[in-house]
């Protein structure tokens, strides 16, 4: 036999290295980087000149010029839409606070200020976007910009995760002694009470006639009593994840009649229920995007946004004959004189209510903020509050965050309160972890969609757009486009199917 | 579908194993094939014969992690393709790169003769050397020498030029030669 050559044998013994080595060689190896052309790098900043050139007069003359007050405030719908236009030119400064009512007219149109651009306003990423197209958007009567840079969806990348598959690992993160001190990515905030405990869990799965049913409220109770212990809602898959703070007692699942109750124990961590009867499950997805437009969102928030506006189209586009409800909730802090933005939910299958949605979308800009934390916990108290669907329709909340909540007992308090009532609610929040995220952050966001059966998901560095993302050691989670993996999540829960997520690298 | 659920159907014999295993790393597999074989037909090959040593493997074998025990699987298939293929005389292609490149850490006889070493020990003290290294320089060194990726991609994707991957790497391999003299090896 031929003997092996010295490098042949190192090569053979590389074949016997822990697994774990070869998964991070791997897993964290980066992509490799196209490089961008020059030209489109200066491309955009002649574009972005010459915006600032052409926009500054018209605004200068649209408010009157010298000496003269704002152009009033009472503005039709044409004039409504040239603000938006201008808005996507790259301007930014003409912002929008406006509703969209659920009969299809926006409201923005009535009471929309108009605010003069500060020059040089353009937003991070949008003087070099890493792909630009450059659109002629004019007709040439009005005076609004003739050219606008808009940002191509399907540029952000993503990877989504959910605990609640992975529980395991999950209980992992915390491993730590009495003391909250161990090697978990998460022990360290065992010590802080954030009240959103998911020691105990039971996963519980109704069906009826064998087939899962969807919206079944269930919650847990210690024995006989009525308090409750922890209650959700069953989504397409008829599953449910309960917390109770209970060891044992009864699981109770109802649909439509009566209800059906069956012993659990956190130990056995699992529970069937075959209900009598039971609600069909409405064909109406709602959807709410509830996003942190604090200043330190300004390195990719007009990204998101446009992959959020694409969102919007493509799912309706995927589901002909469902009926489709967005809503927008922005956020800042308590020291931001804008704290809040809402637009009510609205049917988007109608063009008109698309159309304002994208508008508003792709008209949001980041300010404001300061300190680190934000008002998350407030934001997500609205958002839960709001008129969702009572019923079995699909309801999901997209939190795109790069910020934890305030940690202050009353925050704290808020914030988990939030949470449950969006698990008794049925509403599923996927977060979307931004740049600039911490791991408390982190913790707190999959914390969110472990408890209301979401998906959490995080921005990954692979677009290269944004600041240093936060990895959370995810190696399995295939890192996607977010618009692609948002629409999969969507159609998931709907249907009950999700499809397989496909590397961002593959898919074009 | 998971990998906990791939391995429960290879544990069940049910062939639908292997359509996932393939549906899910197909593309990782034939990568590792592709950098060692360079030929598209061998590739596939090998990449049909690593789903039926896993089939043949599991059980008794139940991997904690199908991605990796599927790719070591194609990885040790296609050297020994490709060692058949080179019979006799120096093979082409970047794995044989890598293999000259290796030749550079064979420590002097003179420091221990005696101490012949292969196998389940080898791979556990390259284990442990590779520990001791920055996660940065561990990485380069893995995608060089087991997935035997060209320096010109790894540089791409750290965005380092070339030579700097490649000072990197013989940089690793001198202190690879000094671990195993130290360890008293010689392979």
């Amino acid at each position: 036999m031929k003997e092996q050559r010295f490098s042949e044998k190192i090569s053979d013994g590389l074949n016997g290295i822990g697994d774990d080595l070869i998964r991070e060689a791997e897993d964290k190896a980066p992509v490799a980087m196209k490089k961008k052309h020059p030209w489109v790098k200066w491309a955009a900043l002649a574009a972005a000149v010459l915006l600032i050139a052409t926009a500054v007069p018209f605004v200068f003359l649209l408010s009157g010029g010298f000496g003269a007050k704002n152009a009033g405030s009472a503005r039709n719908e044409a004039e409504y839409a040239d603000v938006a236009d201008s808005e996507k030119s790259g301007m930014a400064a003409p912002t929008i606070s406006g509703k969209i009512g659920h009969d299809g007219v926006p409201e923005a149109a009535e009471d929309a200020e108009m605010v003069a651009p500060a020059p040089g306003s353009l937003k991070y990423g949008e003087a070099e976007p890493g792909d630009v197209t450059f659109d002629d958007g004019g007709d040439g009567e009005d005076e609004t910009p003739s050219d606008e840079i808009s940002i191509a969806p399907g540029q952000l990348t993503a990877a989504a995760w959910d605990d609640n598959l992975h529980f395991i690992k999950w209980r992992e993160l915390f491993a730590a002694d009495e003391q909250g001190n161990g090697n978990g990515r998460f022990a360290g905030f065992l010590k802080d009470d954030w009240g959103m405990p998911t020691g105990r869990r039971i996963v519980v799965r109704v069906t009826k006639d064998g087939a899962p049913v969807a919206g079944a409220k269930v919650y847990a109770a210690p024995g006989e009593l009525t308090v409750q212990a922890g209650s959700a809602v069953t989504d397409a898959t008829g599953t449910a994840y309960l917390f109770p703070t209970v060891e044992s007692g009864t699981v109770t699942a109802v649909s439509s009649g009566e209800g059906v109750s069956a012993a659990f124990s956190a130990e056995t961590g699992e529970l069937a229920i075959e209900l009598a009867e039971a609600e069909e499950k409405q064909d109406v997805i709602e959807l709410m995007y509830v996003i942190d437009v604090t200043g330190s969102m300004g390195d990719e928030l007009a990204y998101i946004a446009r992959e959020l506006d694409d969102v919007v189209t493509k799912v309706l586009a995927a589901n002909p004959g469902t009926k489709i409800l967005v809503s927008l909730l922005c956020y800042r802090d308590d020291e931001d004189a804008e704290k809040f933005t809402y637009d009510d939910f609205t049917d988007v299958t109608n063009p008109e209510n698309l159309a304002a949605v994208q508008r508003i979308l792709r008209g949001k800009d980041a300010s404001g903020g300061g300190d680190y934390p934000e008002a998350v916990d407030e934001a997500l108290e609205l958002a839960v509050s709001k008129n969702w669907t009572d019923g079995a329709a699909t309801k999901l909340i997209f939190h795109v965050l790069d910020a934890p909540a305030h940690e202050t007992e009353a925050h704290k308090a808020r914030y988990a309160a939030a949470v449950k009532k969006a698990a008794e609610r049925g509403i599923r929040i996927c977060p979307v972890l931004s740049s600039g995220a911490d791991t408390l952050t982190e913790y707190l966001s999959r914390t969110e969609a472990v408890l209301t059966g979401g998906t959490f998901v995080f921005l990954t560095d692979d677009s290269g757009i944004g600041e240093g993302h936060l990895d959370p050691s995810l190696p399995e989670a295939t890192r996607e486009y977010l618009n692609a993996l948002m629409i999969r999540l969507i159609n998931g829960y709907h249907t009950g199917t999700f499809a397989d997520p496909v590397a961002w690298y593959e898919s074009k | 579908m998971e990998d906990r659920e791939i391995v429960k159907l290879y544990l069940r014999r049910d062939e639908q194993a292997i359509q996932e295993s393939e549906r899910k790393y197909s593309r990782y597999l034939r990568s590792i094939a592709g950098s060692i074989l360079s030929d598209a037909e061998d590739t596939a090959e090998c990449e049909n014969d690593a789903y039926l040593a896993a089939w043949n493997s599991i059980p008794p074998q139940e991997p904690a992690d199908l991605k990796t025990y599927l790719g070591k699987l194609t990885r040790r298939i296609s050297i020994d393709r490709y060692r058949k293929r080179t019979a006799g005389k120096r093979g082409g292609g970047e794995y044989a790169l890598s293999l000259d490149e290796l030749e550079e850490c064979v420590p002097s006889a003179a420091d221990s003769p005696e101490n012949v070493l292969e196998g389940a020990a080898l791979s556990g003290i390259l284990d442990a050397f590779l520990r001791t290294l920055p996660e940065t320089k561990r990485i380069i060194f893995l995608r060089r020498y087991w997935y035997a990726e060209p320096v010109a991609d790894i540089a791409a994707r750290f965005g380092y030029k070339e030579n700097r991957v490649r000072t990197m790497l013989f940089r690793i391999r001198e202190e690879l030669k000094e671990h195993l003299s130290k360890e008293g090896i010689w392979v």
